[in-house]
């Protein structure tokens, strides 16, 4: 062990860390979650002045995108403690509510008339997508930071799914401006993002794993 | 892990996160030969053993603030562990897998200019190895003996002939590799 002992002593000089602090409950960071939303959504009110549309925000993708969002940030706030390894399946969960909408949105587009889908494969509405990529932002700067002070040993799951819950509820802030055209426009141009945004998730990981790590 | 090994590193720890720099001293004299345990059973090569039983007690240090007082020490200390070396041993495979095909390159650069005599001067590579290793690179790479000939013929295992071809070629390339 001789080779180690320079090792230890600069270590042991330095001491322990304390205790991560009660920003990985849950609880605390979906409230700091939850203010850094209000402050969007408020922010987006007062500059764009974007009609508020709240008549169409409890509609079965909002709640099942919400449950998402929650799933997600439960799972990247365990995968920020390194014995929290986690199960395929397990990491898999905050999927299957994902999974459900895009069965909602395939029923609800075969129902359409032909013509109507026509028109929405037509729109190009890019401006959704960057709308949601605004939103992201801020909340993505915070999870990352919060995230590479911890020590997650499935960096990339845990950046994922801290993309997933936060592409999720910037899903539903933007359903708060934005009427439904369509259900195929909803999956095109909202849907498809969420998915899309995933892989930053794997960039985020790998970031995390380069600062913390 | 015995159960009052558990408990001792458990006390430390919480004892290190309140401050405590005695006990984090202790604490790593206490998990440094566990660590190495763990790492001396997935890692072989003894420079690598080190650098990663090093490379682990510094995560250790670096993630000490994740340790949650109310769970067990040694799960903690074997995710970090296994993360450290599946790490390690994911670079270890990508730079033997990077090794070998510069290798194979190497001697289908080599050997395949063996006939044109446009590329290495093959007798004076011959010469500058030591007499036997010569004559089993002869055997097997120009004349075209199979490994189990010439373990018979020099009364090797078919493996150590293998390893002194590997030795070999390696030498060969750091010698002649550059002027190619």
């Amino acid at each position: 062990m001789k080779l180690n002992n320079e090792l230890l002593n600069k270590i042991t000089n330095e001491g322990a860390k304390k205790a991560l602090p009660s920003i990985f409950n849950l609880s605390t960071t979906l409230l700091l979650l939850i203010i850094t939303y209000c402050v969007i959504t408020s922010l987006l009110i007062l500059s764009q002045g974007s009609p508020f549309m709240g008549q169409y925000f409890f509609t079965p993708d909002s709640l099942l995108m919400l449950i998402t969002g929650i799933l997600a940030l439960i799972y990247a706030c365990k995968l920020a403690f390194p014995d929290n390894n986690l199960k395929l399946h397990e990491k898999l969960i905050p999927f299957l509510p994902l999974s459900i909408l895009l069965v909602y949105f395939i029923n609800l587009t075969l129902s359409q008339n032909t013509n109507i889908l026509v028109s929405c494969l037509k729109l190009n509405d890019f401006k959704c997508f960057f709308h949601m990529l605004k939103i992201n932002l801020l909340p993505a700067v915070i999870g990352t930071f919060l995230l590479s002070r911890s020590f997650p040993t499935q960096h990339n799951w845990a950046g994922v799914h801290l993309i997933l819950s936060i592409s999720s509820f910037s899903y539903i802030i933007l359903r708060l401006f934005e009427a439904p055209l369509n259900p195929l426009q909803m999956f095109i141009w909202h849907y498809i993002p969420v998915v899309l945004l995933l892989s930053i998730g794997i960039i985020i990981g790998n970031i995390i794993k380069r600062i913390g790590n | 892990m015995n159960h009052s090994k558990e408990d001792i590193c458990n006390k430390l720890m919480i004892e290190s996160q309140s401050g405590n720099n005695a006990s984090y001293q202790k604490l790593f004299e206490v998990i440094a030969p566990i660590v190495s345990c763990i790492v001396g059973k997935k890692v072989f090569n003894e420079t690598d053993q080190n650098d990663v039983t090093q490379t682990i007690l510094m995560a250790v240090h670096n993630a000490s603030h994740t340790y949650q007082q109310h769970k067990p020490f040694i799960k903690w200390l074997n995710a970090i562990c296994s993360y450290k070396i599946n790490d390690h041993l994911r670079h270890h495979y990508k730079r033997s897998e990077l090794e070998s095909t510069e290798e194979q390159d190497f001697q289908k650069n080599a050997f395949g200019a063996f006939n044109t005599e446009n590329k290495i001067d093959i007798k004076r590579m011959l010469k500058s190895l030591p007499k036997e290793h010569a004559t089993i690179l002869r055997l097997l790479k120009i004349e075209g003996y199979s490994v189990k000939d010439i373990s018979k013929a020099f009364h090797l295992s078919e493996s150590s002939v293998k390893v002194r071809m590997h030795r070999i070629i390696k030498d060969l390339k750091d010698k002649f590799g550059s002027q190619k």
